[in-house]
């Protein structure tokens, strides 16, 4: 058997066989008509239109035969369609190519064939009309010529049955792509890229806000006019690479300017249709559609996405997912558990190294796990704080918020959640919380208000004392700034406002301090000193926090008034002065009468215009006083009144801060010119006393002495005796005068004392030499031993031979005749000692404690016997004392007694006591 | 050097003044002028041209120390000691009477017996 060979174009022919659309379709009419025909008028038992497909042949319709396909292998049609002209066997037995073909020596036992080749458009064979018979037969030419025209038929239905198909697929097609574009909203266009004419569909101008018919004329223009600048440039891009070949479509999205004037997303999509003959774009087609929609929904996607992913890129905390047991075993954790707790949050995850709850403080575990487990059943999520121990050793903050995921079963299957490190808001809290606990703990003692304003929040915490100060009780007064602001007096808020404004505006440097008016609850007015600052100020330099506190100084403004009315009233001059300028800031009613100005004038004067030149060094030493210890004087000067005179001023005074923190001093300036003027009445009447006195003693004296020496003749005796008489009592009284005159110069400290450094020797000798006559008159011998070592003292000689005449004149009156008065000197490492030694009756007890008491005298009748004032212990006790020395005495009645002078070696700085 | 023999003395209180007087001749063997003041003393001393002059310090209208100054003016008198006679004895009294020109202090209440001898020892110190 051979098997027919495949046609060289195969591939194309059942390309065509495809394209006709019969294979596998039901049987039709017209072409079993055909075959019913061809049955009959060849007389066979088969007839048959088959097709050749590529391992089958299949019959489209079919008479005298049950099968509807048979093996291309075996067919005769395989043969036929290999030649125009059509295959006639009319004996297959006898032919080589069937005889041993299964369809020839099995059913339906071929004989006879005769095919008649099918050629569908295009040429292509794709099968046959063919007839078939069990019984050999002869095929003449008649016969031949009518199969052809009946093939002609069946080739004729075929095409036709192409046109149909071809038309039915265009009016679906069209249908279709009505309905897509009115479904999407489509706009359409063509446009003749030659000369610019453009059809456009309802949609399009639709898009845009108009009707068609408004938009007429349309031209490419009408596109052009309303695509926004900026996109008509990439469009223009887009279209040429279209037109080129680079891209197979031209597709941009661009704005297009709506009728409302807003901007329409448009996707714009479109091809080429026709080219012109020397191939430029001539027609082209496309579309329009609306994306505006579509292009804010990007961008807000897009702009979400950003903000989400810049949210979970910042968020400071830890994310979790863990297991709800003991250990909370982790699922998951993110990075930040790091910093939280110094591990890594693989060790946590699956409790790989240690487990979450190891870290948490063992004192907030308990509550962590009763504050979650208690939110569970509440089904609520929670929020817990609890401390970490981090690995540094050091305790962080936490604050967690976590939520249950729950199974289908209603169990839960983890905790999802989120944990933030707070130790620094914790810590700025517990300060604040501390620092205001602190504040109100030392406020309250002092009876001091307390007050923190959070201007960004508007709130204001007024402590328990601020409000007590007003009659409120705590809940009494809420904490705004709107609440103090209610009760303060009117008339001073402006003044607060601008001091608050200052200090912001100086960036605190002014300094917010004032002294305010409130009304109390009860009625009363309550002063309040109320100072305060800015504590927090944000990037911007505005004002976050300030804090103040509020100090009751009701009372202090009442003693204010006192202290006002004490200071006018004072006699006494009290000046106030800024110590930078010396200007007077103050001055009351007695140093302004003084000094002869009036307050006024005064007030625009410094007191350095008061001080006369000369008293500047001593000025600027007392400013050293008072920049050194606070306060200055005592010291005199004189002031310049406003008439030109001088006055002397005692001046003291302290240095004081005024509210803003302004230096100025306090002056007592009293006014001294009467003190003075008593001072100088003194001076001159001890002056007076002293040539008032020894001027007749002068002349009695004088008298006395030329009568005694017979300058103006003798005398008789008793008047010589008389005239004796009247000399020593003379004596006495001149020495009495000095005495006198002496005793109230040291009290008074007028006493003048002229110092040099002399030997002690030279001292001991003069004295001695000077009071040798006297102790001969007594017959008393004098001796001396000078010190063993010489030494300096510094003394004034003739007050010291003052104080050795008295102490040697006393020995020699008190010793007996014939007695010796011992002088003795001696000298140690700081003093010298001169001891009067005498063989007296000594001191009796009971005169002991008053020997340098003035005008004691052991003895009154002594005194006349022996002469003196009462005053020489008295005095050489000033005097001994005033050399900085110190004198004293050993005596024992009946003994004699030893008087003891002390000094200080010249260059040694002591007083002795 | 010549002896000294005349001395003008100007004492306001006429007690002392007689007492001095009485001293310095009689006892002492001076020729003695007196004067009331210091007025009395310009007008009368350079008739009487002393040797040596002996002034009160306290006196009432011009005191010693400006009668000292005025006789220094007149050219007679010029070189003539002057010794003060007062009660203020202090050292640095002296000092500053020293200092107005004066060759000496002699203190009152004075001994009449040998005040003529201290007015001596002044003048013979004098330069």
């Amino acid at each position: 058997m051979q098997k027919p060979p495949v046609p060289e174009d195969e591939a194309q022919r059942l390309a065509a066989l495809e394209q006709t659309g019969l294979l596998d379709t039901p049987p039709e009419q017209r072409f079993d008509r055909i075959t019913r025909v061809a049955q009959s008028l060849f007389g066979v038992e088969i007839v048959l239109v088959s097709l050749v497909a590529e391992s089958i042949q299949w019959f489209k319709s079919r008479q005298g035969l049950d099968a509807c396909e048979t093996g291309r292998d075996i067919s005769f049609c395989g043969h036929a369609i290999l030649g125009d002209s059509t295959l006639v066997v009319e004996d297959a037995s006898q032919d080589p190519r069937f005889s041993d073909n299964p369809l020839v020596t099995g059913a339906p036992f071929i004989r006879f064939y005769a095919g008649a080749p099918l050629r569908a458009p295009g040429g292509y064979r794709i099968g046959t009309l063919c007839l078939i018979d069990s019984a050999p037969r002869q095929f003449g030419t008649a016969e031949l010529a009518l199969l052809r025209d009946l093939a002609d038929l069946v080739e004729q239905e075929v095409a036709s049955q192409d046109v149909s198909r071809q038309l039915a697929r265009a009016e679906l097609a069209e249908r279709r792509l009505a309905s897509v574009i009115k479904g999407t909203h489509i706009g359409t266009w063509e446009w003749n890229v030659q000369t610019g004419e453009a059809i456009f569909n309802e949609r399009w101008a639709e898009i845009i806000g108009y009707t068609l018919s408004e938009l007429e004329p349309i031209t490419i223009e009408t596109w052009l006019s309303r695509a926004h600048p900026d996109d008509l440039k990439v469009s223009g891009e887009a279209l040429e690479e279209h037109f080129q070949g680079k891209a197979d479509y031209y597709d941009v999205v661009c704005r297009m300017k709506h009728r409302d004037g807003h901007w329409v997303w448009v996707h714009d999509r479109g091809q080429v249709l026709s080219w012109t003959e020397d191939g430029k774009p001539r027609w082209m087609a496309g579309t329009h559609a609306d994306v505006t929609a579509e292009v804010a929904a990007r961008d807000a996607l897009k702009t979400r996405e950003q903000q989400y992913r810049s949210l979970v890129d910042n968020i400071p905390g830890v994310t979790y997912r863990c297991l709800l047991d003991e250990h909370w075993t982790m699922l998951y954790m993110s990075d930040k558990v790091d910093p939280l707790s110094g591990y890594p949050p693989s060790d946590f995850i699956n409790n790989a190294v240690r487990s979450y709850q190891s870290v948490i403080h063992p004192e907030d575990r308990a509550h962590c796990d009763q504050e979650v487990n208690r939110a569970l059943a509440a089904g609520k999520p929670w929020q817990i704080e609890y401390r970490v121990m981090h690995r540094d050793g050091t305790v962080r903050w936490a604050e967690e918020r976590g939520s249950p995921v729950w199974g289908d079963a209603g169990n839960v299957l983890y905790l999802d959640g989120f944990i933030l490190d707070i130790t620094e808001q914790k810590q700025a809290a517990d300060l604040v919380s501390y620092q205001r606990a602190l504040y109100e703990t030392i406020l309250e003692g002092s009876l001091a208000g307390y007050w923190d304003w959070s201007l960004a929040e508007g709130t204001e915490y007024l402590s328990p004392t601020f409000k007590r100060m007003f009659g409120y009780g705590d809940e009494e007064m809420e904490n705004s700034p709107e609440a103090w602001q209610k009760i303060v007096f009117s008339e001073d808020l402006p003044r607060i406002l601008a001091n608050f404004d200052a200090h912001v505006n100086s960036r605190g440097r002014e300094p917010f301090d004032q002294e305010v008016r409130y009304h109390h609850r009860n009625g009363a007015t309550v002063w309040v000193r109320c100072t305060g600052r800015v504590i927090e100020w944000d990037g911007e330099g505005r004002p976050v926090r300030m804090v103040g506190s509020h100090v009751d100084i009701t009372q202090s403004k009442s003693d204010q008034k006192l202290l006002q009315g004490l200071f006018e009233l004072s006699p006494i001059g009290i000046g106030l002065n800024d110590f930078a300028t010396g200007a007077f800031v103050d001055a009351n009613a007695a140093l302004l009468a003084s000094a002869g100005y009036t307050k006024e004038e005064f007030l625009k004067l410094s007191y350095w215009q008061l001080t006369p030149a000369e008293y500047e060094p001593q000025e600027l030493i007392q400013l050293e006083s008072l920049k050194a210890t606070g306060r200055y004087g005592p010291f005199e000067k004189e002031y310049i009144r406003k008439d030109g005179s001088r006055y002397p001023v005692l001046l003291n005074g302290m240095l004081v801060q005024d509210n803003a923190g302004r230096q100025l001093i306090w002056s007592i300036i009293q006014d001294i010119s009467e003190r003075k003027r008593v001072e100088r009445l003194q001076n001159e009447f001890i002056s007076t006393v002293s040539h008032e006195l020894r001027t007749p003693l002068t002349a009695i004296r004088g008298s006395l002495g030329l009568l005694q020496s017979g300058a103006t003749g003798g005398l008789p005796e008793t008047a010589d005796n008389m005239v004796a008489l009247a000399a020593k009592n003379c004596e006495r009284l001149s020495l009495l005068i000095n005495d006198l005159l002496d005793m109230e110069k040291l009290l008074a400290g007028k006493m003048q004392f002229d110092f040099e450094e002399v030997p002690l020797s030279m001292l001991l000798s003069a004295a001695v030499a000077e009071t040798e006559h006297y102790a001969t008159q007594y017959g008393v011998k004098l001796v001396l031993e000078q010190p063993a070592q010489d030494a300096q003292v510094r003394v004034d000689k003739a007050r010291f031979q003052q104080v050795m005449a008295n102490l040697i004149s006393n020995a020699v009156k008190f010793s007996p005749p014939d007695g010796v008065v011992r002088i003795a000197g001696s000298s140690g490492a700081r003093r010298v000692c001169v001891a009067v030694q005498d063989q007296g009756p000594g001191i009796p007890d009971v005169f002991r404690g008053r020997i340098f008491q003035k005008f004691a005298q052991a003895d009154a009748s002594d005194s006349k016997s022996k002469g003196g004032t009462g005053l020489g212990l008295a005095i050489t006790k000033e005097l001994v004392e005033q050399m900085a020395g110190r004198v004293d005495f050993e005596s024992q009645p009946g003994q004699g007694t030893t008087f003891f002078v002390w000094l200080p070696l010249a260059g040694i700085q002591e007083v002795m006591q | 050097m010549s002896e000294l023999t005349r001395v003008l003395y100007v004492e306001d209180e006429p007690d002392i003044r007689e007492v001095a007087k009485l001293a310095l001749e009689a006892v002492g063997g001076l020729t003695v002028h007196v004067c009331e003041g210091g007025q009395q003393a310009l007008e009368q001393a350079e008739a009487f041209a002393p040797e040596m002059i002996l002034l009160d310090v306290m006196m009432p209208g011009m005191d010693g120390p400006s009668t000292l100054k005025a006789l220094r003016e007149l050219p007679a008198l010029a070189g003539v000691p002057v010794a003060f006679m007062t009660a203020k004895v202090q050292p640095h009294e002296i000092e500053h009477f020293k200092s107005l020109g004066a060759v000496g202090v002699i203190p009152k209440p004075f001994d009449p017996m040998t005040l003529a001898d201290t007015v001596r020892s002044l003048w013979s110190g004098a330069p």
